[in-house]
């Protein structure tokens, strides 16, 4: 004997209800629907619920934008799809001063962090959790400094310098990729850095969610240097 | 007597458009764009409640869409492509912008939205179609980002389940879920604006 809410005749589910009266549903899983739909005249209100709600935000899009902002906007693509692709990566071409550059400056920018976060916060001595591996040109990128507080952040490298190749997904909130000292982050996306070892995300799906967490300690700031940004 | 009719040639298919992008004719993307412009703006524009801000986020998507043609090619159509990294920047560029208006959602009234908001009446019961807008924003505001983003692709950019499951990599039984449960959502704060 078939459990009457498993077996071929069962009542649809709620989901399966909206899917028919959208259309999408074809074939018996249709026929189905619509055999119960017959023996419950109530539930056609509840179909055109589902269809009503769809209309409605069909019938007030947004408004077009004027023919001038759509061709300032084709401009700005072709304009952006002219220049030379810039890889996420280190290119190929880049002089070989960059990264010895900016491994002075990125040492530089820890050092500084260190000593002043000493000098503020002489008490801050709380060991880091290198989590996240970097490659950083030919040599691993530096750990973060120890954090004197939740907000402090610190400049460690250019986005552009760094691979990530492995990072614990509890830790994917710490990374953020920005300019923290005008406090204005630019998110990144999953084109700007490539997370070789981590989980997608169960909820979204998204690979990976690189953002600064509520929980975040020892944020890792990944900085565009000024004339980097594109 | 026989007449000759002359037809429309017939329009190129995305995939000639894109090996002639390629091939570095200008048209060809201005095809592209104005094919389809206007879906991908309505789902930024959704996700995001401003003009400029969707303009930003269909520019950045064209932009990805056709620097990383080898992520669709011959898995999906340049539309479903193009929509899923413009639906993407614009949730970036949201969590970024921090939803600019967010969508105003604390200065506004919803005293005069009341009444038959679930019906096609509501701009003949004197409701302005901008305040109705403002208020379908809101009520979008109140679903999860997934939630959003599926319902958006389906409502905007008229997706089928297929596509909206090919566009966020998942099933189509969790495009269906989820489109059920944003619809419980939406269907909730519209009907508070009702009976308020």
């Amino acid at each position: 004997m078939s459990h009457p809410f498993h077996g071929p005749d069962r009542p649809p589910t709620p989901a399966e209800l909206s899917a028919w009266a959208d259309g999408e549903l074809l074939g018996p899983a249709a026929r189905r629907v619509e055999t119960w739909l017959a023996t419950r005249p109530d539930a056609a209100a509840e179909v055109e619920q589902v269809r009503g709600l769809t209309r409605l935000y069909r019938d007030h899009p947004a408004p077009e934008p004027a023919p001038a902002a759509w061709r300032a906007a084709l401009g700005r693509i072709e304009d952006r799809l002219s220049r030379p692709a810039v890889a996420p990566s280190r290119p190929p071409g880049r002089p070989w001063r960059w990264p010895l550059l900016l491994g002075l400056v990125s040492a530089a920018a820890l050092f500084g962090g260190v000593v002043i976060a000493r000098a503020l916060w002489p008490a801050a001595e709380a060991p880091v959790d290198p989590t996240v591996v970097a490659q950083h040109g030919h040599a691993p990128a530096p750990a973060p400094p120890p954090a004197p507080e939740d907000d402090e952040v610190f400049p460690v490298a250019s986005a552009r310098e760094v691979d990530i190749l492995s990072i614990d997904p509890r830790d994917a909130d710490r990374v953020v990729l920005g300019d923290p000292l005008l406090g204005t982050f630019e998110w990144a996306s999953p084109e700007d850095i490539e997370v070789l070892d981590r989980e997608p995300d169960p909820e979204d799906g998204h690979m990976p969610r690189l953002q600064r967490g509520p929980n975040a300690k020892v944020p890792l700031v990944i900085v565009t240097l000024e004339e980097e940004r594109p | 007597m026989s007449t000759v009719t002359a037809g429309c040639p017939p329009l190129p298919r995305d995939e000639e458009l894109l090996q002639r992008f390629a091939a570095g004719h200008r048209a060809a993307l201005e095809e592209l764009f104005r094919r389809y412009r206007q879906p991908a703006f309505r789902v930024a524009h959704r996700l995001l409640g401003h003009e400029a801000d969707a303009l930003d986020a269909v520019q950045e998507g064209f932009v990805k869409a056709l620097t990383h043609l080898s992520g669709f090619q011959g898995r999906s159509s340049f539309k479903t492509w193009l929509l899923r990294v413009v639906s993407n920047a614009a949730l970036d560029l949201g969590r970024q912008r921090g939803r600019r208006e967010a969508v105003s959602l604390d200065g506004q009234s919803d005293g005069p939205l009341a009444g038959e908001l679930l019906t096609d009446d509501a701009a003949g019961a004197g409701l302005e179609r901008a305040d109705l807008r403002a208020l379908l924003e809101r009520a979008l505001a109140t679903l999860s980002e997934v939630q959003r983003q599926t319902f958006v692709l389906y409502a905007d950019a008229e997706l089928s389940y297929r596509e909206i499951a090919e566009v966020m990599e998942t099933s189509i039984g969790t495009v269906m879920s989820r489109l059920y449960y944003a619809r419980q959502k939406l269907r909730a704060f519209l009907s508070e604006r009702t009976l308020s």
